[in-house]
């Protein structure tokens, strides 16, 4: 802004003390909110099993309305709703974060690859990257599931991926091609330093904050199209699974249930609500690592 | 170098279409699953034992011809799905995958196109004036309100607006593109028949995606009015409303094409959702149906025309943008 | 009197996360008609918070605090209100402003400037307005056949700059600013925008003020000279007599940290210390930490800006006796 003064803008940005990075965090309140929701998911994933008791079917109480002992009512089978989401949460947290592991490592690898190596390698990389960037995802991701066909959180996360590390991919390599001709690169160069020393010490770090927040969109992405997944039945039949749980909720005479909308509404809530943190925790990470970008 | 920019489009265009018809007739083909194997097999173990009689289901379903080598199969297919020729459904034998396509892409497009258009314009706008008042109360509830918004799936949006809309209040109809009881054709009832069966799903796919919409635009929006080229509109004393449209939001809206780009794959891939929820007779609830009955010449087939779609609209969006934006136009 | 624009004890504070700092200390300073005027400032000494100050062109979180501005025929610029100061901005004072490499739309040509920034202040004959154009793009020595149908990004950092001079002299404004028009340039394009600036100046005989943190560019080129320090006025005066008789202790260092070509490179020297902390209440002269003159009393009072010979004001307790022994 020309109508600040910029010695004036420099001061203001600095710290008295350096508090540790993750004090700065904290005092984020976008990092701060999204921080709890993503811990609290994991900590349902992981410890809420531990706890809370394995739904059980029980004929005598099918679509029961939300009570003391079920807090959000039962399904079709009188199986408790709650505990079908607390169940379902390890499996949903294992299928995304290992999909957003391995399209944020690919598009790392090959963002970085295409922009650091030019000529005909970086070329190359560039045009599959654009090939992929304009199939839609969620239609590959169903052909390819309805040929696999498996419920495997590791094959799952893998067809996740399939075409959703494209956008990052060309999106790091740019920010790489900038950073490639600044001085701290130029200067390891003069210096001979590896290749191996420029990538993981001087380009790496650079990328960071940009790849944790992908990262966290990947998650968001992966979590979308695998509930649809079992939702649509192209993924097996499997209990615990929150998309199975709106695919039933659906069928089996389900939305005549009068105390159907708990049960169609808590599995949709618990998604939009792990999104919300995500998105939060994403903006958290802007405010934070990129001041330059913050949002004024 | 303009024409240049469009020869390197299209030679994409050209590179991904034929890496989609690689990857279906690799599925299809050569993955350890081998759906067509499997047809064969199927085809034989129900007593058609003559190689002859065998052959030509097979070339007539999946265009694809038994005992010859595989690049040969490969060119084959490769050639009929150039001509236009994507064989026969299992489940409908009599029906040809084209034709299946063309009377069900109509209603996808019809879906995708309004409610891509409709949602674009609200965000962009409702964005435009949220960028402005930045900062304030409100901006911070309705930001909050668009984030939400953003965070429910699409299928989650679909089920919420069937449920309540359709089925508790019965204000619209839950399935389907028209009603049984009109005669398709350009008459009156026909046409409010076809509107009132589309509003649901418009509407879901307009929830689902105007949030993205303002959220972008909003963003837009405050990068700019930082721009020093706002700052030098004012001073030179132009007005403010001139400046709103003509620097702001005419340099704030130009990220918002390319994500239009990027948007079209994403209504597509929406569409399976959207219209397997309101029993909608699109490409995409056919696609689902087709995935869960293993009907893969149709699956093959979809998938390449939704691509083939999906590219063409992406390239007309980028020329545009190639157009409004004079420091890529050149 | 041929006064052009008096400033008055203006004072402009910016609203910060850690409390409020003052940009300019109440200044006051005034053009006569036909001046070029340099206000010379290390960066971060409140020069474009002034000059925008002189616009009533402060957005928040600064504000002005107090002062007034009064251009002849117009009256007190802070006392009139947003649709006022509008129309007379660009056509009475126009400004060119100092990040000029992105001051222009880009997805405008050149002449949609010309033409949307006329509209604005009713012209709308665009015969006319092309005419204006036409005629100043070859004034700043542009060919107007390609320039006008340029977009910004196919111009020059140099170009760029001499078709916001040549716009912003559309309405020959009574007074012209400009904010650092320089600095973003190489040298030679630096050396043509100066020359460019003189000849306009005895052509359309406007009045300018010139803002600038390199000194030497003021030598030469205005006639006088304003001198802030941390958004207070040092000093005021003519060129070639704040040149050879300074009267202030932080003219007098600035000066001497200029390196020139013939003189001795040992004879160069820069000015120890750094600005004070913007957070920091400062009771005396803010210049006081730095000074080699500093008495106790710097620390306790801060120093009038106060006219010691016609025309040549100071802001320092010891400027008269500066005054009588320097040189």
């Amino acid at each position: 802004m020309n109508s600040q003064d910029k010695g004036v803008e420099k001061k203001s940005g600095q710290k008295s003390q350096n508090p540790s990075s993750f004090t700065v965090f904290w005092r984020n309140k976008y990092a701060r909110i999204g921080l709890i929701i993503t811990v609290g998911f994991f900590v349902m994933g992981f410890i809420g099993p531990l706890v809370y008791p394995a739904p059980k079917i029980d004929l005598t109480e099918i679509f029961a309305p939300p009570s003391l002992a079920h807090p959000l009512g039962t399904d079709y089978l009188g199986r408790d709703t709650l505990g079908d989401i607390i169940y379902g949460t390890g499996y949903i947290l294992e299928v995304t974060f290992i999909a957003a592991l391995i399209g944020t490592g690919i598009g790392v690898a090959i963002g970085i690859a295409s922009g650091y190596f030019r000529g005909a390698v970086g070329s190359l990389l560039m045009a599959i990257t654009d090939i992929v960037l304009t199939i839609p995802g969620m239609i590959l991701i169903l052909v390819v599931a309805s040929v696999v066909r498996s419920g495997n959180p590791l094959i799952v996360a893998g067809v996740l991926s399939v075409t959703a590390w494209a956008g990052f991919a060309r999106a790091i390599r740019s920010q790489i091609l900038s950073l490639r001709s600044s001085i701290f690169v130029e200067e390891a160069r003069l210096l001979n330093l590896s290749s191996f020393h420029i990538i993981f010490k001087e380009l790496m770090p650079n990328v960071m904050s940009y790849t944790a927040i992908n990262f966290i969109f990947s998650v968001q992405g992966a979590l979308f199209a695998s509930v649809g997944l079992y939702f649509l039945g192209v993924l097996p039949f499997s209990a615990y699974n929150w998309g199975v749980m709106l695919s039933e909720a659906t069928s089996f005479g389900g939305f005549l249930a009068p105390s159907l909308a708990v049960y169609l509404i808590s599995p949709i809530a618990v998604i939009t609500l792990f999104t919300v943190g995500l998105i939060y925790l994403s903006f958290g990470i802007d405010e934070v690592f990129n001041p330059r970008t913050r949002r004024r | 170098m303009k024409y240049g920019y469009i020869l390197r489009r299209i030679a994409i265009l050209v590179a991904t279409l034929y890496t989609v018809i690689t990857i279906t007739f690799i599925l299809v083909r050569l993955s350890p699953y081998d759906p067509y194997a499997y047809f064969l097999s199927q085809e034989a173990s129900m007593g058609i034992a003559s190689p002859s009689q065998l052959a030509a289901l097979a070339e007539y379903y999946y265009n694809l011809i038994p005992n010859q080598p595989i690049y040969i199969q490969y060119f084959q297919y490769l050639i009929s799905v150039m001509e236009g020729n994507f064989g026969h459904s299992l489940i409908y034998p009599q029906m040809t995958v084209a034709n299946i396509i063309a009377t069900r892409l109509p209603w996808t497009l019809y879906i995708v196109i309004t409610s891509t258009v409709i949602s674009f314009f609200i965000g962009t706008y409702a964005g435009q004036r949220l960028g402005y008042k930045r900062g304030g109360k409100v901006d911070g509830s309705i930001v909050t309100f668009f984030t939400v918004l953003h965070s429910i799936p699409i299928y989650g949006m679909g089920l919420i607006l069937l449920f309540f809309i359709s089925l508790k209040a019965g204000l619209l109809p839950s399935a389907g593109a028209y009603s049984a009881n009109v005669a398709p054709g350009p008459n009156l009832p026909f046409i409010i028949s076809v509107i009132r069966h589309s509003i649901l799903p418009i509407s879901t796919f307009i929830f689902g995606s105007v949030g993205g919409w303002t959220l972008g635009m909003r963003a837009n929006t405050i990068s700019v009015l930082g721009e020093d080229y706002v700052n030098a509109a004012e001073l030179r004393g132009i007005p403010t409303s001139r400046i709103a449209s003509r620097y702001v939001g005419r340099n704030a809206i130009l990220p918002q094409f390319t994500s239009l780009v990027i948007s079209i794959g994403f209504a597509f891939g929406g569409a399976v959702f959207v219209e397997q929820i309101f029993t909608y007779p699109g490409i995409g609830q056919m696609l689902v149906t087709s995935v869960g009955d293993g009907d893969y010449p149709v699956i093959m087939g979809i998938t390449i025309i939704i691509i083939a779609a999906v590219l063409i609209s992406v390239l007309v969006a980028d020329l545009t943008y190639q157009f409004l934006d004079p420091r890529v136009r050149k | 009197m041929n006064l052009l624009l008096s400033v008055e004890g203006v004072r402009v504070n910016y609203r910060t996360e850690r409390g409020e700092i003052t940009a300019v200390r109440n200044v006051s300073f005034y053009v006569d008609k036909g001046d070029i005027l340099g206000i010379v400032g290390e960066s971060g000494s409140g020069k474009s918070t002034l000059a925008y100050s002189v616009l009533n062109y402060i957005k928040p979180p600064g504000k002005i605090i107090s002062g007034s501005v009064k251009l002849e025929g117009v009256g007190d610029l802070l006392k009139l209100g947003k649709e006022d100061v509008r129309k007379v901005l660009w056509k009475e004072i126009a400004i060119v402003p100092q990040a000029t490499q992105n001051s222009m739309n880009p997805t405008m040509d050149v002449k949609d400037h010309f033409i949307d920034t006329m509209a604005a202040h009713g012209q709308n004959d665009k015969q006319k307005i092309l005419e204006t154009a036409n005629r100043l793009l070859e004034e700043v020595k542009l060919d107007p056949q390609i320039v006008l149908s340029a977009y910004p990004h196919q111009l020059s950092g140099g170009m760029k700059q001499r078709v916001l001079i040549a716009l912003s002299l559309v309405f020959e404004p009574k007074l012209l600013i400009l904010d650092e028009p320089t600095s973003a340039l190489d040298v030679v394009n630096q050396r043509l925008i100066m020359d460019l600036l003189k000849a306009l100046h005895q052509k359309m005989g406007i009045s300018i003020i010139f803002i600038t943190h390199d000194i030497q560019l003021i030598k030469g080129f205005a006639n006088k000279v304003l001198i802030l320090y941390a958004g207070k006025a040092m000093e005021l005066g003519d060129v070639n007599e704040v040149w050879n008789t300074p009267l202030n202790p932080y003219t007098i260092a600035l000066l001497k940290s200029i390196p020139t070509l013939h003189g001795d490179v040992n004879s160069v020297s820069g000015i120890p210390g750094s600005m004070p902390d913007p957070y920091a209440e400062i009771t005396g002269c803010p210049f006081a930490s730095r000074c080699k003159f500093a008495k106790p009393v710097c620390f306790e009072k801060d120093p009038d800006f106060l006219e010691y010979k016609p025309g040549h004001f100071s802001a320092c307790h010891f400027s008269k006796d500066i005054g009588d022994n320097y040189g």
